[in-house]
């Protein structure tokens, strides 16, 4: 009550320069200023009292000893991998002088398992670089191809000849869902975070103001520069869900109900693929990536990739993949480009497939890599146009 | 920009940097901010930023007029200085807040009368943080108006009293006795300020981050969405949950602006102070959202009951008006025009009880012990937490129709859906809820000692609760969390 009178009294008492002074309403501006003041009393916040620099840095060091034991003991139950992605893919070509260029959407990392094998059987580890990119439509890889590899796909040395004179060969890998544009209210999957320099995100922002789309940037970034940590890779959900399943001495993973809900899931998306493949956009993109890459003088192969069996229904075979495969093949066939359709004949089980029923596994792009190099894709092993062209007629 | 959205974590790290290492100049110093400042906002739009500035300007220019005609004859040009200023905050406010809501209201008004006018929709976008500064800046040519402050003498100060990038969205909003007098001087790296402004932050992130989105994301959204599905308790369990959310979401919010702004040595008001512990409405006022009560009051309730109008006296006109301003400051909607009647009413019914019991008091001692007893206290309690609870349903629905609905459900819903929430998910709720009240209890005699005796652990100690409490947030908290609830006003 003190605190309050005192309030009052100051609240009364008329600042210097007030225009008008009422001296009959005092009684009543009294009691609304007294009413004021029980409203604004406040009280003081809580303090730290007295810190120095010294226990500042002493409960910071302790802090950051706790993440990163905490970081490493997590990594040791759910381990992160850094999944590569275009900035990995650009940054390898700009250093390589390859035979064949990869491009296509997350799928692709199975290309890297190609590249490996390839550079193993020919003994020329740089002959094949796959340039991969998270949630890509072809609209994405027409983006990536356009600013990141153009440049140096024409990048010359003082003479006028190629830097990068030994390409010969263009793999543009797809599944249905590439030619499927991705929804506006999905700015999470969008191209910017995955394909984008710096001046990219920029020019963006300046236009637009930081936005979801182009926060994709930002947040690749960030994960970029902690790609060590689990905890920043995993945050806010895998990690929670491994830990508990640790604690209640389940394995980790899906349950069994969990994992038929997910491939019934699964199996709906690929019946329902028809609604949304071939989308003007996406098909436009296609043929601009190949009319560029034959410009160029590259013999241009299109693969479509290989689907977890289970998540196969006979619906969906007889309407998404059927019609996939034939519009690309006529696709193909319109451009002269090789055409390969793996999405059913692959070896691949269902065991070869991660968790996320969409990407193969190290097992899996193993043996898939193998079967590829032995098959479909024996022709990589050669120089020669012509020599391909035999082994590729043979098949 | 978003302070808990990843760009803050290179923006804040590098800024915070640069300063430090600069001159310790004021205008240095200042200048720098005010760069800050617009890189911070352009982020959202740089388009706006001259809506801001010419803003500045003309205040800056309005306040330094009328300190140069102070003289008693000179009252017409101090008013039109006044009128300036407020007719560019107020216009610009009303256009861009207010202009649909007027247009659709005289739209409807007419319609009552049989005519049918087709007015456009204007395609407006609100300026972010305009709400906020807007009344900053109102404040301040008042105060120079009125003699309680004197005009600030440099462009730059003012500018970065009007822009200031920590409190521009969604404030607190400062007096310029509060702000002012801190950018004229040097700041100096203080451990106690950093160690201070960290905490805050931390809090902050743990209350909007982790604790109001999850209680959002996981009771409030699913029920509020479709409310007629759900049981009557999972009516009443969402509009608590509401209550929580908008706490953590505003009260995280200021904290983590005060706290980014202590870590650049400038310290903002307080914004929450326990608010759930108000047992009374003039209480939860002065504990909730402090900033723009103490704004209301000072330019609204307190002019119009102490000038000579038709107010003069007339609290509970007053009241109800500085509420009604309230409510329509918060949205251009109706159902912040009922939300800010509710409070109204409560205040009046509130100051009426007040001065009853005062006079019961005079006339039986009894009462003042009564007051004083735990029952009085838990009713008070009750009373005061439920009104501002049930405030809640027009403040959080889409429209009038849906907040009647809500509220219809629930006296009783015919809907059967009940949440079916994970353990984890249910333990990650109620721990959260748990912090709330530990802030809570740090407010109360009871738990006063609870944050000094953690002051007081060794420092290691302390580092290892503050890094699991950062464990935890990446455990549950993922990369980018929503929009702040009151960056929408």
């Amino acid at each position: 009550m003190p605190g309050v009178l005192a309030m009052l009294g100051r609240a009364v008492r008329r600042p210097r320069g007030v225009d008008s002074v009422d001296t009959a309403g005092i009684q009543s501006e009294t009691r609304a200023l007294f009413f004021a003041a029980m409203l604004l009393q406040n009280n003081p916040p809580m303090s730290l009292g007295p810190v120095s620099w010294k226990s500042m840095l002493v409960v910071a060091s302790a802090a950051a000893l706790t993440v990163i034991l905490a970081d490493w003991s997590i990594q040791r139950v759910v381990p992160t991998t850094w999944l590569r992605q275009v900035a990995e893919g650009v940054s390898d070509f700009e250093r390589s002088n390859p035979v064949i260029l990869s491009l296509s959407s997350s799928h692709g990392r199975s290309m890297d398992a190609v590249a490996a094998e390839l550079g193993r059987r020919s003994g020329d580890p740089g002959r094949m670089i796959s340039i991969t990119m998270e949630a890509g439509k072809a609209t994405h890889f027409e983006y990536v191809l356009e600013h990141r590899l153009q440049p140096l796909l024409e990048e010359r040395r003082a003479d006028g000849s190629k830097v990068r004179d030994r390409l010969q060969r263009f793999i543009l890998l797809t599944e249905w869902w590439d030619s499927c544009t991705w929804p506006a209210d999905r700015p999470d999957v969008q191209l910017q975070g995955h394909a984008w320099t710096l001046p990219d995100f920029v020019d963006d922002a300046l236009a637009h103001g930081i936005v979801p789309q182009n926060r994709n940037y930002v947040r690749w970034q960030f994960k970029r520069v902690l790609k060590h940590s689990t905890l920043l890779q995993n945050r806010g959900g895998i990690i929670l869900t491994e830990l508990t399943n640790l604690a209640r001495g389940r394995p980790l993973g899906r349950t069994p109900e969990e994992e038929q809900a997910f491939t019934e899931w699964w199996q709906h998306y690929n019946e329902d693929g028809a609604a949304c493949m071939l989308s003007p956009a996406e098909m436009q993109a296609y043929s601009n990536i190949v009319d560029y890459a034959q410009s160029q003088g590259l013999d241009v192969t299109i693969m479509i990739f290989a689907a977890k069996p289970n998540t196969l229904t006979p619906q969906a075979l007889a309407t998404t993949f059927t019609q996939y495969s034939a519009a690309m093949r006529d696709f193909a066939r319109r451009k002269h480009a090789r055409f390969i359709d793996i999405s059913t004949s692959s070896p691949l089980t269902d065991q070869d497939f991660k968790a996320d029923f969409d990407h193969v596994n190290a097992s899996g792009n193993e043996k898939l890599s193998k079967w590829l190099l032995d098959g479909e894709l024996s022709f990589l092993s050669c120089e020669s146009g012509a020599v391909c062209s035999a082994l590729a007629s043979q098949r | 920009m978003n302070f808990t959205e990843v760009e803050a974590a290179f923006f804040l790290p590098v800024a915070l940097a640069i300063y430090w290492l600069l001159p310790r100049r004021a205008a240095v110093q200042n200048l720098f901010l005010l760069l800050c400042s617009c890189v911070f906002y352009a982020a959202w739009d740089w388009r706006w930023l001259p809506l801001l500035w010419v803003g500045a300007a003309i205040d800056f220019t309005v306040a330094r007029y009328i300190e140069a005609n102070r003289g008693d004859d000179r009252l017409l040009r101090r008013r039109a200085a006044l009128g300036v200023s407020l007719a560019w905050n107020l216009g610009a406010l009303v256009y861009f807040k207010y202009a649909n809501f007027f247009i659709g209201s005289a739209a409807d008004l007419l319609q009552l009368f049989g005519l049918a006018p087709s007015w456009p929709v204007l395609q407006l976008i609100l300026p972010l943080g305009l709400s906020f500064y807007t009344l900053q800046r109102i404040g301040y040519v008042a105060d120079v108006y009125l003699g309680r402050e004197t005009a600030c003498r440099s462009p730059l100060q003012f500018a970065l009293f009007s822009g200031y990038f920590p409190q521009i969205t969604a404030g607190p909003i400062a007096r310029a006795a509060e702000l002012l007098p801190q950018l004229a001087a040097p700041r100096r790296l203080l451990a106690a300020n950093v160690a201070r402004g960290a905490g805050e932050f931390l809090l902050g992130y743990m209350l909007k981050a982790w604790i109001a989105d999850t209680i959002g994301l996981r009771i409030v959204a699913p029920v509020f969405a479709s409310s007629a599905e759900w049981t009557t308790a999972m009516h009443w369990l969402a509009l608590l949950g509401y209550a929580l959310q908008v706490f953590g979401d505003f009260a995280g919010y200021s904290l983590i602006a005060i706290g980014c702004s202590r870590l650049f040595g400038i310290e903002l008001p307080v914004n929450f102070n326990h608010p759930f512990l108000s047992r009374s409405l003039p209480e939860m006022w002065r504990r909730w959202h402090i900033s723009l009560n103490r704004w209301l009051f000072d330019y609204i309730y307190g002019p119009l009951t102490t000038s000579r109008g038709w107010f003069r006296g007339r609290f509970d006109a007053a009241l109800l008006l500085t509420f009604l301003a309230s409510g329509l400051w918060h949205g251009a909607a109706m159902t912040f025009v009922v939300w800010g009647l509710i409070h109204g009413c409560g205040m009046i019914v509130q100051r009426r009880w007040d001065e009853s019991y005062r006079r019961w008091c005079r006339k039986d001692s009894r009462f003042v012990a009564w007051r004083k007893s735990a029952l009085y206290g838990v009713a008070a309690w009750l009373c005061t937490q439920l009104v501002f609870v049930l405030a809640l349903v027009p403040f959080n629905s889409p429209g009038l129709p849906a907040a009647a609905r809500f509220a219809a459900g629930m006296l009783g819903s015919a809907g059967s859906r009940t949440l079916h929430l994970w353990w984890v998910d249910l333990g990650n709720i109620a721990l959260g809820i748990g912090v709330i009240v530990v802030y809570h209890l740090t407010g109360t005699r009871w738990g006063s000692w609870l944050w000094p005796r953690f002051v007081s652990l060794p420092a290691a100690v302390r580092g290892v609760a503050y890094g699991a409490v950062i464990v935890f947030l990446a455990l549950f908290v993922p990369i980018g969390v929503g929009t702040f609830i009151y960056q929408q006003f």
